[in-house]
C-alpha cells in the first residue's frame, strides 16, 4: 500500500496523544498498533516520539498521527505542549502497578487543562498479560472510566490483545464526533486525493513558538 | 584521507552561496558541500579496496619521506590544522606567527598527511621515515601493539621483510600497499600513544599541561589512556600529579560515605526518584550485555540515586541514565588486560574486579557524571531551559547554514523541538552506537574547559585565526576575516564553563542535521520526523564521527561572532 505520497490518500488526519506514567508501556502500545512490533529492549522515551497508521472507519481512510510522550514528570512542560490540537488521547496505566492507575486522575486533569475541550479520551489498562500480578481490578477502572466518560480497554502490547481494538474505538469515537458535529469539514479534509496539503484536524503544535521572535543574529 | 579542503577552496571559492550568511560562510559552504560527496565516496572506496589507490599511496610515501610524519591521517584528518592553531598553551604572538607561517603548507601540500599535527616537527619522537623502507622498529610495531589496544590485528600481515622489499622496489601489488598503509597507521597510532604518555606523565614537572591534553584529546584518545585522560579533562583529577592520589582516595571515600548514608536509616528514601531510576536501569543500553549484569545495574542505581539526592534542583531526569554509561564503561577498561579491553561491553565486571575496585569505579563515575552535569544543569531543571535554548539556537543556526532545509521544515510544519529535544537531552547518545559515543566524548570532554577567562580569550582569538587560515591569503575573504579577528581580540568574551560544551553540541547537531539535508528536503512532515527519530547511523565509523565533529568545529569558528549572544 502506497500511502506515502504526501499522505493524500486519507480522508482525515487525527492527532492523538499517548500519556501515562513512565514504564506502563506506551511506546510498545504504539509500536504494536503502528507496526505490529513489540520490543523487549526498548529504551525510555525522551520528550516525544511519533508514529502513524492509516485505518478505515466507515469507508473513510483515517490517518492516526500518534504522539507518544515521556512519562516522567520533568518532561511535562514539553509533552503537554503536544496536547494542544489533539483530537484524541489515550491515558495508559499498568494493571500491575496501582500507582500508575491512581495517577490517571492526574493525567486526566492535565489533559483537560491543556487539550481542546472535546478531545476524545480512552483509558487503557496495559500489561493484561500480567494477570497474576494484577493490582488494579478491572471493574474499578471501568467505573472510573464511566464516571469520566472515557472509553476503556485492557490491553497487552506484549501479546497484542485488544491493542488494535483500543485504538480503533478511539478513532471511531473521534470520527463519530467529527461527522456528527460537522465541525469545519473543509478544514478536516475532503475526498481522497483531493485533500490540500495538511488537511489535518490539527497538526503539530508549536511548543516553542516564542523562540522564533526577536532573535536576529548579526 | 584525501579530503582536501584546500583544493576545493581554491578551485571553487564561491560554488555554493548561502545568501544569508557572510562571505566567509560561502567559503565554508563550498568547502562542506564539496566534502559531503567526497567523504561518502571515500568511505565507499575504502570499504571496497581498503584504499588501494596507488596514486594516493605513492603520494603518502612521498609525504612520509619528506616530512617523516605519520601517514595515516585516517581519522585525524582535517581537524588538526584548526586545532593546532587553537593551541592555548599560554601562547604568544610568536606562536601565532609560526602557525601562520606553517599554514602555507596546508595550501600547497596536497599529500595525504597535509593535516599532520604541527607539533610533530618540534617533538623529537623517533619516527619511521622513508615511507617505511627503514622499518627499523618492526619489533616495536608488534611489541607495542600487544601492550596497547590493537585496532588492527597483526596476525593478518605477512612477514615484514617482504614488506621492506616491496617498498624498496616499486610498489607492485595492492596487497603490499595495503600493508604499508597499515604499518603507517600503526606507527602513527603508536606515536599518538606516546604523545599521550608524555603529557600524562610529565617528566620534568608535576603539572600536567591540560591545554596540550585538550588539544590532543580533541582528535581522539587511545583507549589505553582514555580512563585517565577523561578524568583529567572533566576536571576530576587535578593537573598536579602529586595531588592525584590524595584526591582520589578522598573522593572515593566521600562517595562511599554518601552511599552508606542514603542506604542507612538516617535517610528517608525518595520513593518516586528511586522508582524512576529503577525502571530506567533495565532500559539503559538494553542492547549491550554489560548493562544486563546485576552488578552493573546495582552500581548505576546507586550512582544515579545518590546524584539525584544531592542535586534536588534537577533531580533524576530520564536520559541521565544514558549519560552515566560512557564513564562507567570507560573506567571499567582500566582494569582489563589490554587484550580484553574491547570486550568490556560483554564481560561481567565481577569476573575481574574486586568489590572494592568496583566501588572505586563507581565513585569515579559518580564524580565525573557530576562534573559533566554541572556544565549542563540547565538541561534538567524545571522547564529544561537549557534544552529550549539549545533547540532555539539550533534552528537559528540551521536557518543560516542551510536555508533550503530550514524553509522546507517551515513549510512542512516541522518544529525543531520535535526531533532535537532528545538530541540535546541525551547529547546525541541515542543517535549513535556506544563506541561512537565514546569517541565523540573524547572531543566533548576536551570542550569542557575550566580555563580562566583570560585563557579563554586567547583560545577564542586563536580559533578565529583558524578561520582566517581557511580563507587563504590570496582570497578576497582574507581581509574580512582578519578584521573580524581584530574585533574579537578587543572583545571581552567571557566564556563560562557551561557555555562551551552546550554551545559546541549545538554545532554538532547542526552538522548532523545538515548531513541529511539532501534527503530531508524531499520528505514530508511524517517522513522527516520518522527519519530523524531513527537516523541511519548504524554503520557509522569513527571517521564519520570525526568528520561530523570537524564540520561542527568549522561552523563554530565561522559563526563565533554571530553566536556570541548565545552565552
Amino acid at each position: 500500500m502506497n500511502n506515502e505520497d504526501y499522505g493524500y490518500d486519507y480522508d482525515y488526519l487525527f492527532k492523538i496523544v499517548l500519556i501515562g506514567d513512565s514504564g506502563v508501556g506506551k511506546s510498545n502500545l504504539l509500536s504494536r498498533f503502528t507496526s505490529n512490533e513489540f520490543n523487549m529492549e526498548s529504551k525510555s522515551t525522551i520528550g516525544v516520539e511519533f508514529a502513524t497508521r492509516t485505518i478505515e472507519v466507515e469507508n473513510k481512510k483515517i490517518k492516526a498521527q500518534i504522539w507518544d510522550t515521556a512519562g516522567q514528570e520533568r518532561y511535562r512542560a514539553i509533552t503537554s505542549a503536544y496536547y494542544r490540537g489533539a483530537v484524541g488521547a489515550l491515558i495508559v496505566y499498568d494493571i500491575s502497578k496501582s500507582s500508575s492507575y491512581e495517577n490517571c486522575n492526574h493525567w486526566l486533569m492535565e489533559l483537560r487543562e491543556n487539550a481542546d475541550e472535546n478531545v476524545a479520551v480512552g483509558l487503557i489498562g496495559n500489561k493484561s498479560d500480567l494477570a497474576h500480578l494484577r493490582a488494579v481490578p478491572t471493574d474499578e477502572a471501568k467505573n472510573f472510566a464511566q464516571e469520566n466518560q472515557l472509553l476503556f480497554t485492557e490491553t497487552s502490547a506484549l501479546n497484542s490483545e485488544n491493542v488494535d481494538q483500543a485504538f480503533r474505538e478511539l478513532i471511531s469515537a473521534i470520527y463519530q464526533m467529527v461527522s456528527k458535529h460537522q465541525v469545519d469539514l473543509n478544514e478536516y479534509g475532503s475526498s481522497s486525493g483531493q485533500a490540500p496539503k495538511g488537511p489535518t484536524i490539527s497538526l503539530t503544535p508549536a511548543p516553542h513558538e516564542k523562540a522564533k521572535k526577536g532573535n536576529n543574529c548579526c | 584521507m584525501g579530503v582536501r579542503p584546500t583544493s576545493n577552496v581554491y578551485s571553487s571559492p564561491s560554488r555554493e552561496m548561502y545568501q544569508k550568511t557572510g562571505a566567509s560562510s560561502t567559503l565554508v559552504g563550498s568547502l562542506l558541500k564539496s566534502w559531503k560527496p567526497n567523504s561518502s565516496k571515500q568511505h565507499q572506496q575504502r570499504s571496497e579496496s581498503q584504499d588501494g589507490n596507488i596514486e594516493a599511496i605513492r603520494k603518502s610515501q612521498t609525504a612520509l619521506r619528506r616530512t617523516s610524519s605519520h601517514g595515516s591521517g585516517v581519522s585525524h584528518m582535517h581537524l588538526s590544522p584548526l586545532r593546532n592553531l587553537d593551541s592555548g598553551n599560554g601562547g604568544t604572538r610568536e606562536k601565532h606567527h609560526r602557525s601562520g607561517h606553517k599554514k602555507d603548507k596546508y595550501f600547497t601540500d596536497l599529500d595525504e598527511d597535509w593535516s599532520a599535527v604541527i607539533e610533530d616537527h618540534n617533538m623529537p619522537i623517533p619516527m619511521i621515515s622513508n615511507g617505511g623502507s627503514e622499518l627499523k622498529p618492526p619489533v616495536l610495531v608488534t611489541a607495542r601493539k600487544d601492550s596497547s589496544e590493537s585496532q588492527s590485528s597483526s596476525t593478518m600481515y605477512p612477514p615484514l621483510p617482504q614488506l621492506n622489499k616491496s617498498v624498496s622496489s616499486d610498489l607492485k601489488s595492492q596487497y603490499e600497499q595495503e600493508n604499508v598503509r597499515d604499518v603507517q597507521e600503526l606507527n602513527s597510532f603508536i606515536q599518538r600513544i606516546s604523545k599521550f604518555e608524555a603529557i600524562v606523565n610529565p617528566k620534568n614537572s608535576s603539572q600536567i599541561d591540560l591545554h596540550e591534553l585538550r588539544k590532543l584529546s580533541w582528535n581522539g584518545v587511545p583507549m589505553i589512556h582514555r580512563p585517565h585522560v577523561w578524568k583529567l579533562l572533566i576536571g576530576y583529577l587535578p593537573a598536579n600529579v602529586r595531588r592525584r592520589e590524595a584526591l582520589l582516595s578522598r573522593k572515593r571515600q566521600e562517595y562511599r560515605e554518601g552511599v552508606k548514608l542514603v542506604f542507612s536509616e538516617k535517610h528517608t528514601r525518595d520513593i518516586p526518584t528511586w522508582h524512576q531510576i529503577e525502571i530506567d536501569i533495565p532500559r539503559t543500553n538494553p542492547h549491550i550485555p554489560l548493562y544486563q549484569f546485576q552488578s552493573v545495574q546495582q552500581s548505576l542505581q546507586r550512582i544515579l540515586y545518590l546524584w539525584a539526592i544531592r542535586h534536588p534542583a534537577s533531580g533524576y531526569v530520564q536520559g541521565i541514565n544514558d549519560l552515566v554509561t560512557p564513564f562507567f564503561q570507560t573506567f571499567l577498561t582500566e582494569y582489563l588486560h589490554p587484550s580484553q579491553k574491547d570486550d568490556v561491553y560483554k564481560v561481567d565486571p565481577m569476573d575481574y574486579l574486586t568489590a572494592g575496585q568496583l566501588e572505586d569505579i563507581e565513585a569515579d563515575t559518580f564524580w565525573c557524571l557530576a562534573k559533566l552535569l554541572e556544565q549542563i544543569t540547565d538541561n534538567y531543571i524545571h522547564g529544561q531551559p537549557g534544552i529550549m535554548k539549545q533547540v532555539k539556537n539550533l534552528s537559528q543556526l540551521v536557518k543560516r547554514i542551510d536555508t533550503d532545509l530550514y524553509d522546507h521544515f517551515a513549510r512542512e510544519n516541522v518544529e525543531f523541538i520535535q526531533f532535537a529535544f532528545r538530541w540535546m537531552n541525551c547529547l546525541l547518545m541515542r543517535e549513535f552506537r556506544m563506541d561512537m559515543v565514546i569517541r565523540m566524548w573524547d572531543t566533548y570532554l576536551s570542550e569542557t574547559s575550566s580555563e580562566t577567562s583570560a585563557n579563554r580569550n586567547f583560545m577564542n582569538m586563536n580559533s578565529i585565526s583558524a578561520s582566517s587560515v581557511l580563507a587563504s591569503p590570496s582570497s578576497p575573504l582574507g581581509k574580512e576575516t582578519s578584521n573580524s579577528r581584530i574585533r574579537n581580540d578587543g572583545g571581552t568574551e567571557q566564556v563560562s564553563r557551561q557555555a562551551s560544551l552546550s554551545e559546541f553540541h549545538v554545532f554538532v547537531c547542526a552538522a548532523f542535521l545538515v548531513k541529511w539535508s539532501d534527503k530531508l528536503v524531499h520528505m514530508d512532515f511524517q517522513e522527516i520526523i520518522t527519519f530523524l527519530q531513527n537516523p541511519p547511523t548504524q554503520n557509522w565509523k569513527e571517521s564519520d564521527i570525526e568528520l561530523l565533529l570537524s564540520e561542527a568545529y568549522i561552523w563554530q569558528s565561522l559563526y563565533k561572532d554571530a553566536t556570541s549572544h548565545w552565552r
